[in-house]
């Protein structure tokens, strides 16, 4: 198996000085599920947005599929790595369903045919298919957020960033979430507090406190209460 | 919660709905061109763009009543800036009032200004609503996108369009928030309040503005946004184009 996300040593300081990741050293392999957990303002979601560029740090070193994340390399890793936000209202901006959806990839410069053709599959996977002329406001939140994430997948990135995925669904629409999430063969990191998820997701659990890797391994670490109160959760 | 009051009636299915949105903004704006030009004493005139607005109402399947409430959200903006025309106008004078020791004086050139200004204002905005109620918002961006209207405006309100709902959401949920927890009643302290919630609304834009900012640039935005185009005029476009184009160009050419 190949090292696809390589991080050494990487520390971050928010613009108004307050420390947010402290020397985080951490590998990730290919078709690796790894579940982040850990309190809030842990730095887990901090940890995400560096993963594909979009927060830069001077201290410490990233190297996503063989390549250093360098703004030279940005284009090339953002079409590989797909971040998906917590807020579904943060991730779909377009007017429609299916311009949200097509928004990577046009920016990735297919031909409107191949775009057609993939939002449409794409969407029919998501069971939204035939609403893409839809406005995200008239969706459901759970549609919503299975729209956020189809907006990421249909750029066929080789790693999926994932924030909260299951936050504020209700039963049904978390089951949709974590089948539709398991079907996805890619790698994935997944920052969450829902720890009955990321246990049926994820192979590796890194926990995170105070902007530290303070572990990783199995996940029968979930099982041990008292060890996870002692990790702060 | 939901709302659709901006293109409420747009997903409506008529023939007008149908037809390619870049045809219909063109019209719209033809028509709009030609009633403004129209000399103001003309009034056989603008009653024949009114018949054919009624007519295009009629065909499209949208309730009178909501074309036309909508269309009178403008009257008041017309008349708070035009109303007082008729009294500042020179010429011949239509009637003279006493008020104590002022001397009012309302001229019929004024008037007919006044006038000419409710008509042309009221029949453009019965267009705009009839070319808004009938075609879907995102459809009318990508036809004015591709009629060549910059980018930037276009942005503007397509994220306006997008986020303007979820602003209305947040102003009802702090609204509820604050109702439920203040008894205090005295005005001046409401007036604080209200300060504070506009505040707080400008502070959570911001901050979701950036982070949609952020989901941008994860998608590979480098400055512009391109958009697929999806109109392909049809035979019945053009008929429509080059008919309505003549009946009005004839209504108002017509002596």
């Amino acid at each position: 198996m190949d090292k696809v996300v390589e991080i050494r040593d990487l520390s971050y300081n928010y613009p108004d000085g307050t420390p947010a990741l402290n020397e985080v050293s951490l590998d990730v392999m290919e078709r690796e599920s790894i579940g982040i957990i850990g309190p809030n303002g842990a730095g887990k979601s901090t940890l995400l947005l560096h993963l594909n560029g979009i927060l830069q740090s001077k201290n410490g070193a990233i190297r996503i599929l063989d390549m250093p994340l360098t703004d030279t390399n940005l284009r090339k890793i953002r079409s590989k790595v797909c971040l998906v936000f917590q807020d579904p209202e943060d991730q779909l901006f377009m007017p429609t369903v299916f311009d949200d959806v097509a928004f990577g990839l046009v920016n990735l410069g297919y031909d409107a045919e191949t775009v057609r053709e993939k939002v449409e599959k794409i969407l029919e996977r998501v069971d939204l298919s035939g609403r893409g002329n839809r406005s995200a406001h008239h969706l459901s939140f759970g549609e919503k957020k299975l729209v956020s994430l189809a907006t990421a997948l249909v750029m066929e990135p080789e790693i999926l960033l994932l924030d909260e995925p299951t936050s504020n669904l209700d039963r049904k629409e978390r089951r949709e979430i974590m089948r539709f999430l398991e079907e996805i063969d890619k790698t994935k990191i997944i920052v969450s507090h829902d720890l009955e998820m990321v246990e049926q997701l994820c192979k590796r659990i890194v926990v995170m406190n105070r902007g530290k890797v303070i572990f990783s391994g199995g996940k029968e670490i979930l099982k041990d209460d008292e060890k996870l109160k002692g990790f702060g959760l | 919660m939901k709302h659709s009051f901006l293109d409420k009636y747009s997903d409506l299915g008529s023939i007008i709905h149908r037809l390619d949105p870049r045809v219909k903004v063109i019209v719209f704006f033809v028509l709009i061109l030609v009633i403004v030009s129209t000399p103001p004493q003309e009034l056989v005139k603008f009653s024949g763009y009114f018949l054919i607005l009624l007519i295009l109402v009629l065909l499209s399947r949208i309730p009178l009543s909501f074309v036309f409430l909508r269309s009178l959200v403008i009257i008041p903006f017309v008349l708070l800036t035009a109303i007082f025309i008729p009294f500042f106008k020179g010429g011949e004078v239509a009637g003279s009032y006493n008020f104590l020791t002022l001397n009012l004086t309302i001229s019929n050139k004024g008037l007919l200004i006044l006038q000419n200004i409710l008509i042309k204002s009221w029949l453009s905005v019965l267009s705009l609503t009839i070319l808004t109620s009938t075609t879907k918002f995102s459809s009318l961006l990508k036809a004015l996108e591709i009629l060549k209207i910059p980018r930037v405006l276009i942005l503007i309100a397509s994220f306006f369009y997008r986020y303007m709902f979820l602003l209305v959401d947040q102003i009802m949920k702090i609204k509820n928030a604050r109702d439920s927890r203040s008894f205090k009643k005295s005005p001046l302290y409401q007036l604080k309040i209200i300060g504070y919630m506009i505040g707080e609304l400008f502070i959570r834009t911001y901050d979701r503005a950036e982070r949609i900012y952020l989901a941008m640039l994860s998608r590979g935005f480098n400055g512009t946004i391109y958009t697929l185009e999806s109109f392909r005029i049809k035979g019945s476009d053009l008929f429509f184009l080059g008919s309505l184009a003549a009946i009005i160009f004839l209504i108002r050419l017509w002596r």
